[in-house]
């Protein structure tokens, strides 16, 4: 009984988890040193008009970049150093993928400078998130000072009630 | 013994009634939150502008503007996409600011009377957004939506429940006690109000709980390709315009606002809310105008927007595609949610869906007080009426006017540049809102709660316009003045909004006792009239 439960939650559920309105980086390594980069929406649109940029690892410097034409796909020389590919759809829309290598490997390599950028960000959202502590606690103690208030209060009327 | 059918049409009658109250009851304080902000959210245009200081200055008539000025610098740029340029007008939405966008590029803002670029405040402004976003319960996540769209199912139950009682059951309308005058009013305003409220409900459940909850019969319906339903009504709902081929020829475009005054004596019906900029400087140039016809609600505004395609080269029309021009399901689709998104609709069109959900509001208000009052008898003349459903929904219903008071204030009090203001906003506002609560629970008697609660609103809705005009730097006068009267109407509206709570805050019973010797006093009136 339980499981039959769980099948159809899951029936329900997973579609409801899959629902979005997303764009999709599509790569295709031609073998001739270069890549087909394409960007559409998944439910078919085409994403004419998106951003691609190509991003150094090592640098971080931007090693390429053009919007998507009518077409909705680029054909782009594969950089030497490991890159990311970024498709910039603006706001809330920009899907990241690591860079297909060449054939013969790349000729540079990732510093640690990336691993870095990271932790510093992090380190910042942790004292964000410190600082918002404060507002939880706040809402905690309000709710415990609730339930004792709720408490007594009956307590007291339930006193009142025995006499 | 088989039972007569009378008695079962009576047996039917309690059964109905029973499953109302009980789930009338579980569902009236999630319905009373998407009422109280929904009416917020109704108002969002004019609250938009009012929250912002970049959005302090008057609106321009469209034809007037002097759009190459603006276009120009922003489309030059390397970076900026050449085709398909989205120009938002002033005025759509109440936006006195004009737009340049693109589908993949944040928008950039400008004062379309002085030409300057506008520094949006962005993300750190949403005053209005978070108020609707309260609406359809966004802020606890996706589980939040899921749970009001589930909520808005329960409510449309309800409504047919209620319905169906009014239909078979005689209530009487007459006396003047407490539990039927708050009878008699839910049953009078959810009569009265029904039709569009079914209609707002439906929709709100369809967005919340159908379009996400859509996904097997969009696998059934493309055979599996796809279980995104946007994917499936996406195409009739929002159909993709063809590419046009650029010619790759330079030309000169003509002035906008000219081809803007074309385009209005082609068809004067529509009022023209953006443009799109098509090849724009090439020989193949064309503008595309969308906008909405007022005469004709209900059959567009939302999904289907009749537009008008010139040619920027030479003002010739290139189409015309009128409201009526469209398939049957974009008309079902649009009639049915036009009430709850009132895309481009007057102000008088949105204060009327105003009031009805004010309406509403009390409707579930008076529901809550009769259960309440009901519970309440049977303490009557022992203990002090002290239930934890009675304070939840006093904390609720009343103690939600306070805290949104003091946003409004809080919004003109923390400095645009602080880090995190929409998180302590929106963070003092909940803790505010919980503290409510805890009061509701810390005096025993609810009507001086009640009392205290409103006259605190009052206090704190008449404070939000003046922490406005001394921190905008705009006074009544200047606001006038310079035709800033969307700003001036919020301010003036938040006032009025505090008087009258004031007025109900010193009219309200301090205790129970009180309130019922006011209650009985009326009876007795009536008695002595007969």
């Amino acid at each position: 009984m339980k499981n039959r439960l769980l099948v159809v939650l899951t029936i329900f559920l997973i579609p409801v988890f899959v629902y979005a309105h997303s764009l999709v980086l599509n790569l295709d390594n031609n073998e001739d040193g270069t890549i087909t980069v394409e960007g559409v929406f998944n439910t078919g649109q085409s994403a004419a008009g998106a951003l691609i940029r190509l991003e150094s690892l090592v640098s971080g410097e931007v090693l390429y970049k053009k919007r998507l034409p009518e077409e909705s796909e680029l054909i782009i020389k594969i950089p030497n150093e490991p890159y990311q590919i970024v498709l910039d759809g603006g706001p809330g829309h920009i899907v990241v993928k690591e860079g297909i290598a060449p054939s013969k490997g790349f000729t540079k390599e990732v510093k640690k400078q990336e691993v870095v950028q990271v932790s510093q960000d992090s380190s910042m959202t942790k004292k964000n998130t410190n600082f918002s502590n404060y507002i939880y606690i706040v809402t905690i103690v309000l709710l415990l000072l609730t339930l004792f208030i709720s408490i007594k209060n009956t307590s007291k009327l339930m006193r009142q009630l025995e006499k | 013994m088989a039972i007569d059918k009378k008695t079962k049409l009576n047996l039917f009658k309690q059964r109905i009634q029973s499953v109302h109250v009980s789930a009338g009851i579980t569902f009236s304080l999630f319905m009373y939150i998407c009422l109280f902000f929904g009416i917020f959210a109704i108002l969002l245009p004019y609250i938009k502008v009012w929250e912002k200081p970049s959005r302090h200055f008057a609106p321009i008539e469209i034809t007037k503007i002097n759009y190459s000025a603006m276009i120009d610098p922003v489309i030059s740029a390397p970076d900026f996409p050449k085709n398909n340029i989205i120009v938002r007008l002033p005025g759509f939405m109440n936006e006195p600011a004009l737009s340049i966008s693109h589908q993949f590029t944040k928008a950039i803002f400008f004062n379309p009377s002085s030409m300057e670029r506008i520094d949006d405040e962005g993300k750190q402004s949403r005053l209005a957004l978070f108020l609707n976003h309260m609406h359809y319960g966004r802020p606890l996540g996706f589980l939040g939506k899921v749970f009001f769209g589930l909520i808005s199912v329960g409510v449309l139950f309800l409504i047919i429940g209620g319905l169906i009682q009014v239909y078979l059951i005689k209530y009487g309308n007459k006396g003047k006690t407490k539990q039927r005058f708050f009878s008699k009013w839910h049953r009078k305003i959810f009569t009265w109000v029904f039709a569009p409220f079914i209609l707002i409900t439906l929709t709100g459940a369809l967005m919340n709980v159908g379009l996400i909850g859509a996904s097997p019969m969009a696998g059934i319906l493309t055979n599996g390709k796809t279980t995104d339903i946007q994917a499936v009504v996406g195409p009739t709902l929002f159909p993709q315009p063809k590419a046009v081929p650029s010619l790759k020829e330079k030309a000169k475009m003509l002035p906008i606002s000219q081809l803007i005054k074309k385009a209005q004596s082609i068809d004067s019906d529509i009022n023209f809310q953006e443009l799109r900029l098509i090849n724009w400087n090439d020989k193949s140039a064309q503008i595309e105008l969308k906008g909405y016809n007022p005469y004709m609600p209900f059959l567009n505004g939302i999904f289907n927007k009749p537009s008008i395609i010139l040619s920027a080269v030479d003002a010739s029309l290139i189409k015309h595609v009128d409201v009526m021009d469209r398939t049957w399901s974009m008309y079902v689709a649009e009639s049915t949610f036009f009430l709850h998104f009132l895309f481009g609709v007057d102000i008088f069109t949105r204060l009327f869906i105003t009031l009805l959900m004010l309406a509403s509001t009390f409707a579930v208000g008076f529901a809550v007080s009769l259960y309440l009052e009901k519970k309440a008898k049977k303490f009557d003349g022992k203990i002090p009426f002290y239930h934890w459903m009675g304070k939840l929904s006093l904390a609720v219903i009343i103690g939600v006017i306070p805290a949104t008071g003091l946003i409004f204030n809080l919004q003109w009090l923390l400095p645009f540049d602080m880090q995190d203001r929409v998180f302590w906003q929106q963070a003092i506002f909940f803790n505010f809102w919980l503290a409510t609560l805890t009061w509701s629970f810390y005096r025993i008697e609810s009507f001086k709660a009640a009392k205290e609660f409103l006259i605190l609103g009052a206090v704190l809705f008449m404070f939000a316009p003046i922490v406005h005009f001394i921190n905008s730097g705009f006074t009544p006068i200047s606001l006038f003045v310079g035709q800033m009267k969307g700003i001036l109407n919020v301010d003036i509206s938040l006032f009025i909004f505090g008087l009258i709570l004031l007025f109900v805050g010193l009219k309200l019973p301090k205790t129970r006792e009180e309130s019922k010797l006011i209650w009985n006093k009326k009876e007795e009136r009536i008695n002595s009239e007969k």
